[in-house]
């Protein structure tokens, strides 16, 4: 189910390409946790953005509705550009919630080859968008970053029990900073 | 002679232990309460607020913003002093920015290992390795506390005081400490807010967006996969406690010491403290690695050469802990 998260984030931004669209489609129909993930993502968007909040349960709404409109996975209307995404404008106008600005990047020229990598770890389409840092390369600095590396998996992946999550993240950045000094 | 000189040692050890017995049960349990509402807490709380963070002679002082919605985690955390660096989180996914290095990393934690999955589990045990005790109370950032503290059991641990607001539960100050009682690191809330921030946009990171990004930034972003085949590698010294949390294969960019390649990590912990261990094939000759032990704060970490593969263990436990564990690993058929 997690691999295909940005799959999904991806379908909300309007950068999957047409053919694309029917696998991940059925995958958010078939699995309950992509359905749960779909509708995270747009109410997270909406938070973020300060719009409306939609209903508590978002996600079963739209999948209710897009049961019943078997159209929209036909393929003919699969082939559609994403400037015209018929998912997302059936999601916003049966929901009732602001997918609108989801709708206006579908609107958007094509990703950077880059984007397309980050969009690929990022299943929060808002948080931080991939869209906003441009890097270059994913190649790290090699004896600065020796131990970082090991740091930030640590204390990323290691569950401790301290102030909640929030003790990890100040270790790590605080560590990570000091072990990538030159 | 000696065996009524040890009756009556049982029977001292058994009249004067007895009740004494019962009131550490019982305050181990009453702990224990203590930080199972401190798990609830951390999952369930919005807030947002400024704490210190103390590493051996150096401290910063941090901003801290988190949002729980609809099952959602949220998080910014925002260095104040020297460099600004920040870390967003959003469920599983962390984001570190370190501008000073023009440098995001990007890591995915996987939910079944997330904090408050591990409770269950983790806390169970916690009373086995450690002695937990409810202390008095005392004022951290204008709340009046109840402290919790938890003395190691073994020389495989390091002790903790825990701060814990009554009301809510959250925890407002974190210490760790070694054998002797020397303070290792702290965590301390000097403000908090209980509730969600005025704006959501407080969660979002001030280096992503592209008026704050100048030219190119390096991004490394963690490719993962959970493996379940690790045969390859043997654990002879594990730790009393500490139990196999996760097993991952991790892809790591080229280093001074290793090759691009994949490298196998494994997440251990008692439910308090972790321990990594991470296994790569080596790049360069062996005898040009830097092998041995050292400290990054209450961090502590191994390193060796096995079978041509570099091994680096660490975790915030004492150096013996690592040294222990590391000396364990081995190639199997070797």
């Amino acid at each position: 189910m997690r691999a295909k998260l940005p799959e999904v984030s991806a379908l909300l931004d309007g950068e999957l390409e047409p053919h694309e669209l029917r696998p991940i489609l059925d995958a958010v129909i078939r699995e309950e946790g992509l359905r749960d993930a779909w509708g995270s993502y747009v109410l997270i968007g909406d938070q973020l953005r300060r719009e409306p909040l939609a209903t508590a349960d978002l996600t079963a709404n739209v999948m209710a509705k897009i049961r019943e409109e078997p159209v929209v996975l036909a393929p003919r209307n699969l082939q559609m550009t994403r400037h015209n995404h018929p998912l997302l404008a059936l999601a916003a106008s049966i929901a009732g919630v602001a997918v609108v600005g989801w709708l206006a990047l579908a609107g958007n020229p094509g990703p950077m080859p880059m984007e397309n990598k980050l969009s690929a770890v990022s299943p929060a389409p808002t948080f931080a968008r991939a869209t906003e840092v441009q890097p270059v390369a994913e190649v790290a600095s090699p004896a600065q970053n020796d131990m970082s590396e090991y740091l930030l998996a640590h204390h990323t992946q290691a569950s401790t029990f301290r102030l909640g999550d929030n003790t990890q993240g100040i270790r790590t950045v605080s560590m990570t900073h000091r072990a990538t000094r030159p | 002679m000696k065996y009524v000189f040890f009756t009556w040692i049982g029977l001292a050890a058994g009249l004067f232990s007895h009740p004494l017995w019962g009131q550490t049960a019982l305050g181990q349990q009453e702990a224990m309460q203590w930080l199972q509402r401190v798990a609830g807490a951390a999952q369930k709380l919005s807030y947002s607020g400024t704490f210190v963070y103390r590493n051996g002679s150096q401290s910063e002082t941090s901003r801290v913003v988190h949002v729980s919605s609809n099952g959602n985690q949220m998080e910014k955390l925002e260095v104040l002093d020297g460099s600004p660096r920040e870390v967003t989180r959003y469920n599983d996914e962390v984001k570190c920015y370190l501008p000073e290095s023009r440098l995001m990393i990007v890591e995915q934690r996987s939910a079944r290992r997330s904090f408050p999955a591990l409770l269950p589990v983790g806390l169970a045990g916690l009373g086995d390795h450690y002695l937990m005790r409810k202390g008095s109370r005392a004022r951290v950032a204008g709340i009046e506390s109840q402290i919790v503290r938890l003395d190691p059991r073994d020389a495989w641990r390091f002790g903790h005081q825990f701060w814990i607001d009554p009301v809510t539960g959250l925890l407002l100050k974190a210490d760790m400490f070694d054998a002797h009682g020397e303070l290792l690191e702290s965590l301390a809330f000097t403000e908090l807010h209980i509730g969600e921030p005025a704006s959501l946009e407080a969660l979002k990171s001030s280096f992503a967006g592209n008026a704050n990004v100048q030219g190119s930034w390096q991004v490394r972003q963690a490719k993962m996969r959970d493996i379940r085949d690790d045969a390859q590698w043997l654990f002879r010294a594990e730790l009393p406690g500490f139990r196999r949390q996760a097993a991952m294969a991790r892809d790591i960019p080229q280093n001074a010491e290793t090759e691009a390649h994949e490298m196998l990590h494994w997440v251990y912990s008692d439910g308090l403290a972790a321990l990594s261990v991470f296994i790569s094939p080596l790049r360069v000759k062996r005898e040009t690695v830097d092998v041995g032990a050292q400290s990054l704060g209450a961090i502590s970490v191994m390193k060796r050469v096995v079978d041509d593969h570099l091994v680096v263990v660490m975790g915030d436990v004492p150096p013996a802990a690592v040294k222990h564990f590391a000396a364990g690993v081995e190639a199997r058929g070797k």
